[in-house]
């Protein structure tokens, strides 16, 4: 086959494509479904969480934001497969969640009297929004747009970032060796 | 603290080039011993997930940033065996002539301690032993050299559709020179473009340390160890010549591991780490520093991003990480009137929809439902090309330590980074150029991406005089003679393209010039004391 022609004309079909659900079992979904506690997050902690995955992408709670994170934060670091791993930035990865959620709460109740999680969802998607340019004022967490980063491709992870999410974009996952789970 | 047995060589790292002095001194009767900070590795560990892969990159003591531009240490170095070569896209373009002689020829930067013409032969050797794939003919801006030892890769629908707005644009294209098969090699398999090269290759069709040398290590009888941080290097009495190593194993137990020979091959940043960590009496600015040039001239390339989403679909989940094909147009450094310096573009790189290279950060602004949307309809017709740009050494891009000392009580790397003026202006011109293509080739919408930093070089540089450089042309350290070091360290500029050819090159002339002349690099310590 020409070089330039191959993949153009060929069919997905022609790869092998091995979509096993099984792992759904072991998901951060299956895990938000089950009610499973959290062992780093306080349930603040996780309502904040939850409220600011479905502002960056919407499904983000239901695929299990919160425990991702939360167990990823509860292993050994070296093992831990969070994207803050690349960020080089100097605090702990608990440090780094925990005291941005406190500053959203902060600004929450400063500006609306009250948790982020009762934020009406047209002023929080603006917050969320501006943390990606600067910090609001008053802002005491981690480098404002650092957190929406992180925060956003953490919602990816664990909503495409799996061979559940690439089936949701219809698109084939073509492993080599499939993820034992998904994270 | 332990001692270990003495070896005749001791190499710090088994990244691409520890594992390569592994095996090659193993081969020839050396007894050789591997101290790796990360975890052991096998091909089956390599799990198909953007998620998963992040194991793969750093994962010590952090290293402290400083400056306008972030060098992304962590995503550009490895972790356990492999090393940062574990996860390269394996594209292996040569240095340019040129490139060695950019204090000669145009008054900037550095000269290299050698020509080209010198090590030609070496990249010859290594393309045929290790296997590369490419069209030698395509590439018309290509030094001499052999021709590849295998035809092209396959393209992708995504390259040629970014390659028309080369083509409409009077810019030339070709395969890219890759270490990844495109037919059986050497017993290895050809690639089957699935777009996980970033998680490492398990078949084997990319041609990382754990698919080529580290099996030839461990046959010919070198000894690798995991979890063992190298925390410094010990002289003797005299100060005169090293006698191995001391290192922590990951239960806190330290040891000593003598040995006649102390190959550095930790990569740059942390290479230069452990010299200013091994300072001494004798050597009060770190260990071989008497050019006080220890950590300097540290370099990066920058990469800049350009995507478009086009009509047609272009499957980016497809391919090699790396992409599928290269222009090297933008080579010559002097061809424009703003930005110096050399760069080629890379065209189709394989792309899944998430982690930091992934589609959804290509539009990191995106959030809610249009996130969603573009990413439903990006998976199918996104396209992308990013540079490999040279950015000139400075002798204030460095790496020091820090005040702040990791759980072994060795003071953190730091790191100071800027990127100059020229730079800047060289980033702006790759950025207006991409733009053009894409519009050229037809892009529906097409935007800059971010700008990051790739390859990490120079800190420990080579050359001939004493006095401005590290090592000598083979890496070996001016101040000791049984002290070598190795990797993109020693480069002392970086051209355009990405570094691990030259790596492998550079080794294999050294390692040749080892085993002709072992009492020039080795002095038996078995009857000195270490120091201090």
């Amino acid at each position: 086959m020409d070089r330039r022609n191959f993949i153009k004309t060929s069919t997905l079909s022609a790869l092998s494509i091995k979509m096993d659900v099984a792992a759904a079992a072991f998901t951060p979904a299956a895990e938000k479904k089950a009610g499973t506690p959290l062992s780093i997050f306080s349930n603040i902690e996780q309502r904040t969480l939850e409220k600011l995955g479905e502002i960056l992408l919407p499904g983000a709670t239901e695929a299990g934001i919160a425990q991702y994170i939360d167990h990823q934060l509860s292993i050994d670091p070296e093992d831990a497969l969070l994207f803050l791993r690349y960020m080089d930035q100097p605090l702990q990865p608990g440090t780094f969640y925990r005291q941005g959620l406190k500053a959203v709460n902060d600004w929450a109740q400063e500006q609306h009297g009250g948790d982020f999680s009762e934020v009406p969802d047209e002023a929080a998607e603006q917050f969320v929004r501006s943390l990606s340019r600067e910090a609001p004022v008053h802002w005491k967490g981690p480098p404002a747009p650092l957190f929406y980063l992180v925060l956003r491709t953490d919602v990816v992870d664990v909503v495409y970032g799996t061979m559940e999410g690439f089936r949701k974009l219809g698109i084939p996952y073509m492993e080599h060796i499939k993820p034992p789970t998904p994270w | 603290m332990r001692v270990n047995d003495k070896v005749d060589a001791v190499i710090v790292g088994a990244g691409a080039a520890g594992c390569m002095f592994a095996a090659k001194l193993a081969a020839a009767g050396k007894s050789v011993a591997v101290l790796e900070a990360g975890p052991a590795r096998q091909t089956s560990d390599l799990i198909s997930s953007q998620i998963w892969a992040r194991r793969l990159k750093w994962g010590g003591s952090p290293v402290l940033g400083e400056g306008n531009t972030t060098i992304g240490y962590t995503m550009n170095s490895g972790w356990g065996y492999g090393g940062a070569a574990l996860h390269h896209f394996a594209l292996w373009p040569r240095l340019h002539a040129e490139d060695f002689k950019l204090k000669s020829l145009y008054g900037k930067g550095l000269d290299w301690p050698m020509d080209y013409e010198t090590l030609r032969p070496y990249y010859d050797f290594i393309q045929t032993e290790v296997g590369l794939s490419g069209d030698a003919g395509a590439e018309i801006w290509r030094p001499p050299g052999d021709p590849y030892p295998m035809k092209p890769l396959a393209s992708t629908p995504q390259a040629d559709i970014i390659a028309r707005g080369f083509s409409r644009l009077g810019f030339s294209t070709a395969p890219l020179p890759a270490a990844i098969n495109s037919e059986w090699y050497n017993g290895r398999p050809p690639c089957i473009y699935d777009g996980w090269c970033d998680a490492g290759c398990p078949i084997n069709a990319l041609a990382h340390p754990l698919a080529i040398y580290k099996p030839r290590a461990e046959q010919a009888g070198a000894v690798f160890r995991s979890g063992s941080m190298v925390t410094r290097v010990l002289l003797e009495r005299k100060q005169q010549y090293v006698t191995g190593v001391r290192f922590v194993a990951t239960n806190g137990q330290q040891y000593f591991q003598p040995a006649d020979t102390v190959i550095l091959a930790a990569h740059a940043v942390q290479n230069a780490r452990l010299l200013l960590n091994s300072s001494t009496p004798g050597f009060a600015d770190g260990l071989a520093n008497s050019s006080k040039l220890v950590g300097k001239y540290f370099m990066t390339h920058f990469a800049a991003g350009i995507f478009g989403l086009f009509r047609e679909k272009t499957h980016p989940y497809l391919g090699l990480t790396g992409g599928h094909l290269i222009s090297q147009d933008g080579y010559v450094k002097d061809q424009r009137k703003n930005g110096f310096g050399s760069y080629q573009w890379v065209i189709g790189a394989a792309m899944k929809p998430n982690d930091l290279l992934g589609i959804a950060n290509s539009r990191p602004e995106l959030i809610g439902n249009e996130l969603h949307e573009f990413l439903t309809r990006a998976a199918f017709h996104l396209g992308t090309m990013g540079t490999t740009a040279e950015v000139l050494p400075e002798i204030s891009n460095r790496i020091e330590t820090s005040t702040q000392k990791d759980r072994n009580g060795m003071p953190l790397a730091r790191v100071i980074y800027n990127h100059s003026e020229n730079t800047r202006l060289l980033i702006k011109h790759c950025q207006s150029e991409g733009l053009e293509i894409f519009k050229s080739a037809g892009a529906l919408q097409s935007w800059e991406g971010g700008v990051g930093n790739v390859h990490l070089m120079g800190g420990t540089i080579m050359g001939k005089d004493p006095g401005s450089s590290v090592t000598d042309e083979y890496g070996r350290t001016h101040d000791v003679p049984n002290l070598v070091i190795a990797g993109s360290g020693l480069f002392p500029t970086c051209g355009g393209v990405n570094p691990t050819f030259t790596i492998h090159a550079l080794t294999q002339r050294t390692i040749e010039r080892m085993l002709n002349n072992w009492n020039d690099f080795s002095i038996s310590s078995q009857n000195q004391g270490n120091y201090p």
